[in-house]
């Protein structure tokens, strides 16, 4: 009988655990749940179509973001099959000719005790949809949401890097980025102005 | 070929793989992911998900009113923010108004009317409370006549005070009484003023450059603390020369001395003496106003001015603990950067219920022209009586304190909103052995525990309510706090009570088969329009331009959005002619400067402790605060907390008292027990008292 050789046991218990926790771990963390229908917003938005965000995200009367689109919305430029897309097909058939509403996965979905005023940030404080969203406009498809196991919320409020480390210009939505903002844009808040 | 692992490899790996770790994401993230997964659970509530909506309303809390646009659910209030536009709240509410929806859910919020079980110690339902009631009216009539029977209001000059003076007027002549308060303060002012009774007074802050406070909390939520807090300590949004500076002369260390410009501790109970100093140094000077109604007043008040020349500032100095050069500088700073104004605070700030004080108080307003026609002193008109009550004769306010002892047999507490502690141990001794409290309030807390009878009235945001003015605004207001809530609890309206207690079949006829507060309300506003003089104001417009309403019915629709009505003309007019100060005055502050003189004399004991009320406001009230204030309550220092009684560290050592024992302090109101919380700023001789232990009794001398 003879020993094992020497091994850098502790090296390679180390280089095991950030192997795991750096590649595994977030994609066993998150569950990857694709979207009804495909849809293209770079298609939309590109100078063929010509839409902007605010022509399907618009808002009501009272200023208030109006959410994602519902198919009445869809309905007035697909009431008919304007391509052949098989995807429209999809839409006319089964949700406009249908009356179904299409049960999109919201990325952006924020706790029930939060309460986020679009209307102040985009029409009164001007900010760039992509400030929060990235640059959703020139996706050529929807991604799946990816949705925390543990916790229920959407990736896109972590933000895509999971150290949260890299990529601090990406777009992520929790209260430290509210916070930063606020604080960088010198705006002062207390906490029953987000929170119910 | 075998290989033998040691436990040392496996120590080393495991070791590795936790070093390794907690460089990953994994512990951080893990953490995170688990506490939202906590917070999110199906057993905790979630506020519901709906369409959402905006409703501007008012804070009913404290006069102060401020104007509030509330985010609804549906129906539901979900959180709220002040309207920045506003006149009185600027944007700026209490910690206590960004919670007002949150009051309504309170755990002890009551669902019922109850009675106290003396037995049981504690609180049982009642069903047949209105027979109960009407049955001790009816004892207590026959027994001790309508002058047995009272209503305390801690908030007059409002619709329902009206109401509740028009009933006690339908019994034949009940008393409507008032608490120690700053409105009673300013009616102490205006008696002392030989102002006609009834005649209001308001403190005019806009054009004060120093004020003199004596002990009022006047950085605490006193007045209306959207118009005082910035005219007392915005230096940032205006020149330092525009602030107001604000002289403190108080035995209590609170926050409004400490943040004072100038602080002078004086001994307590010295407020007069101190007030007599500074009038001596403005007489002996010549520093005071020679406007002809000035000097109109100080000629008839040759024994007061009188006594005033023959004491020394000597003598002053020794009573309050204050050197003459500083009254002498105080005086300065009062009559060189005036306009000045000197105010009070009432017994709960800590001030000696001594109607010396009131007198010195005025007359050191009227040396320094706080009394003509640009001064801080203002006479205030009282809002017109709603339509209904007309035809009834209403009785007139009373002080607490100047009841008889014993002299009633059924008192009705409007506690439906309380904003500063109500002297309970004074209320008990104005009650017979038999008389019985019934209480209008809507938690079960201290005071529902110190009543009788318990009716529920409605939290904020479930029933109506209406904003009156408060003590700095001379101008007459009337603005409404509506329900927003959809609630099914039970509540009682208190119009709806008085009219079925009432004797009377024709009192409040005039509303209609069901009276109600709405009904009030909207008669009021009715009454209002009629006055020619009014004009509304819309607080969450820019300009907040004032203006006249095309109708009753378009003013009444405008209050509902959440307008406010202001008597504009009304009043905002100085006292004219000749006032008398009072002719036992002089008397009164000899008395007063003896007993400061002896309690600076005589060395304190320390089994007898002069008692020193302190805070004022929703907190120490006794009453329940929102779960999020809770906390928040119990940790500061800005509140005082009920049920804590503060001592100089010094004081407790010869006591052989430490700090957080629970003790047991007794005086000629009663005994009460407290937890000792020791403090280096409370004087060796003195005990301070959060004021829902011993509000209103302020110089009584204390045995522990």
């Amino acid at each position: 009988m003879r020993s094992l050789p020497r091994i850098p046991l502790f090296a390679v218990g180390a280089a095991a655990a950030l192997l795991l926790g750096w590649l595994v771990f977030p994609s066993f963390l998150y569950e990857r749940i694709d979207q009804p229908l495909h849809f293209s917003h770079a298609l939309h938005t590109s100078d063929s179509v010509g839409l902007s965000c605010s022509d399907c995200h618009g808002f009501d009367d009272e200023g208030r973001f109006a959410g994602i689109p519902v198919t009445r919305v869809c309905a007035d430029c697909h009431e008919e099959m304007v391509t052949d897309s098989e995807f429209e097909r999809r839409l006319v058939e089964d949700y406009v000719t249908a009356d179904r509403e299409i049960v999109w996965k919201i990325y952006a979905r924020q706790p029930e005790n939060v309460y986020f005023p679009h209307a102040s940030h985009v029409v009164l404080a001007e900010i760039d949809c992509a400030r929060c969203h990235g640059d959703h406009g020139a996706s050529e498809a929807l991604r799946p949401l990816e949705r925390n196991r543990l916790s229920g919320y959407s990736r896109d409020i972590w933000g895509t890097s999971v150290s949260r480390f890299a990529a601090s210009d990406s777009p992520r939505m929790k209260m430290g980025d509210c916070c930063a903002c606020h604080r960088q844009s010198k705006v002062t808040t207390g906490c029953l102005d987000c929170h119910r | 070929m075998s290989t033998r692992v040691s436990r040392r490899d496996v120590l080393k790996l495991m070791s590795g793989v936790a070093v390794g770790t907690l460089f990953t994401p994994v512990p951080w993230k893990l953490l995170d992911d688990l506490a939202i997964r906590t917070q999110n659970e199906g057993w905790i509530a979630h506020p519901r998900r709906g369409k959402l909506g905006f409703v501007p309303t008012h804070c009913s809390l404290c006069p102060a009113g401020c104007a509030l646009n509330l985010r609804c659910v549906g129906n539901v209030p979900v959180s709220l923010s002040a309207i920045p536009t506003h006149t009185m709240g600027a944007g700026k509410p209490c910690p206590y108004g960004l919670v007002l929806h949150h009051f309504a859910g309170h755990p002890d919020r009551l669902r019922g009317a109850q009675v106290l079980d003396a037995a049981r110690g504690g609180l049982q339902a009642e069903a047949q409370w209105e027979r109960q009631l009407q049955r001790w009216l009816k004892e207590a009539m026959a027994r001790g006549g309508a002058q047995s029977v009272a209503v305390l209001d801690p908030n007059p000059g409002r619709a329902l005070s009206s109401c509740y003076r028009a009933f006690l007027g339908s019994l034949g002549g009940g008393r409507y009484l008032v608490p120690p308060s700053q409105e009673s303060l300013l009616r102490e002012l205006s008696r002392a003023a030989g102002l006609p009774e009834g005649t209001q007074l308001a403190y005019e802050l806009s054009n004060c450059r120093t004020l003199l406070s004596f002990s009022a909390p006047v950085l605490e939520g006193w007045g209306t603390p959207g118009r005082v807090l910035p005219r007392l300590r915005s230096v940032e949004s205006q020149g330092a020369s525009e602030r107001a500076r604000l002289i403190q002369a108080s035995p209590i260390p609170n926050v409004s001395a400490r943040l004072a410009d100038h602080w002078y501790r004086i001994r307590p109970g010295s407020e007069a003496a101190f007030a007599l100093g500074v009038a001596r140094v403005l007489l002996d000077r010549g520093w005071y106003d020679s406007s002809p109604a000035s000097r109109e007043i100080l000629t008839r008040e040759t024994e007061l001015l009188s006594l005033i020349s023959d004491t020394s500032l000597d003598a002053v100095s020794l009573a309050t603990g204050v050197s003459q050069e500083e009254l002498e500088r105080s005086a300065w700073r009062l009559s060189h950067e005036g306009p000045s104004l000197v105010v009070q605070g009432d017994p709960s700030s800590g001030v000696a219920a001594d109607a010396s004080v009131s007198r010195m108080v005025f007359l050191l307003n009227v040396l320094l022209g706080a009394t003509r026609s640009q001064g801080t002193l203002k006479t205030k008109a009282s809002l017109p009586l709603p339509h209904c009550l007309r035809s009834h004769g209403a009785v007139a306010a009373t002080s607490l304190e100047s009841i008889p002892d014993a002299s009633l047999q059924l008192l009705l507490i409007d506690g439906s909103r309380l904003s500063s502690a109500l002297p309970m141990a004074q209320i008990r001794r104005k009650m017979e052995p038999q008389g019985r409290i019934v209480a209008l309030t809507p938690y079960a807390g201290k005071l529902a525990r110190a009543c009788d009878l318990v009716l529920p009235t409605s939290a904020p945001l479930e029933g109506w309510d209406e904003v009156e003015a408060a003590c700095d605004l001379a101008l007459p207001r009337f603005a409404l706090a509506r329900p927003v809530f959809d609630t099914k609890a039970e509540y009682i309206d208190p119009v709806q009570l008085l009219q079925r207690l009432s004797p009377d079949p024709k009192f409040l006829s005039a509303l209609g088969p069901k009276p109600s507060y709405e009904k009030l309300l909207r008669d009021q506003s009715d009454a209002l329009y009629e006055l020619d003089e009014g004009r509304v104001i819309e607080p969450w417009t820019e300009d907040g331009k004032a203006s006249r309403a095309s109708s009753s019915s378009a003013q009444w629709e405008a209050l509902l959005r959440g307008a406010e009505w202001y008597g504009e003309g009304m009043s905002w007019k100085s006292m004219e002619g000749p006032a008398l100060i009072g002719a036992d005055a002089a008397q009164t502050l000899r008395r007063s400067m003896e007993r400061a003189r002896t309690r600076a004399l005589v060395p304190a004991r320390f089994e007898q402790l002069c008692v020193l009320p302190l805070g004022s406001g929703v907190g120490s009230t006794g009453e329940p605060v929102p779960p999020l204030l809770a906390k928040l309550c119990r940790e500061s220092t800005l509140l005082s907390r009920a049920g804590t009684i503060y001592l100089n560290p010094q004081t407790a050592r010869v006591m052989g008292l430490r700090s957080g024992q629970r003790v047991q302090f007794e005086g000629p109101w009663g005994a009460e027990t407290a937890r000792v919380q020791l403090s280096e700023r409370v004087e060796p001789s003195s005990l301070v008292a959060a004021t829902s232990l011993a509000s209103g009794v302020f110089g009584d001398e204390v045995r522990s």
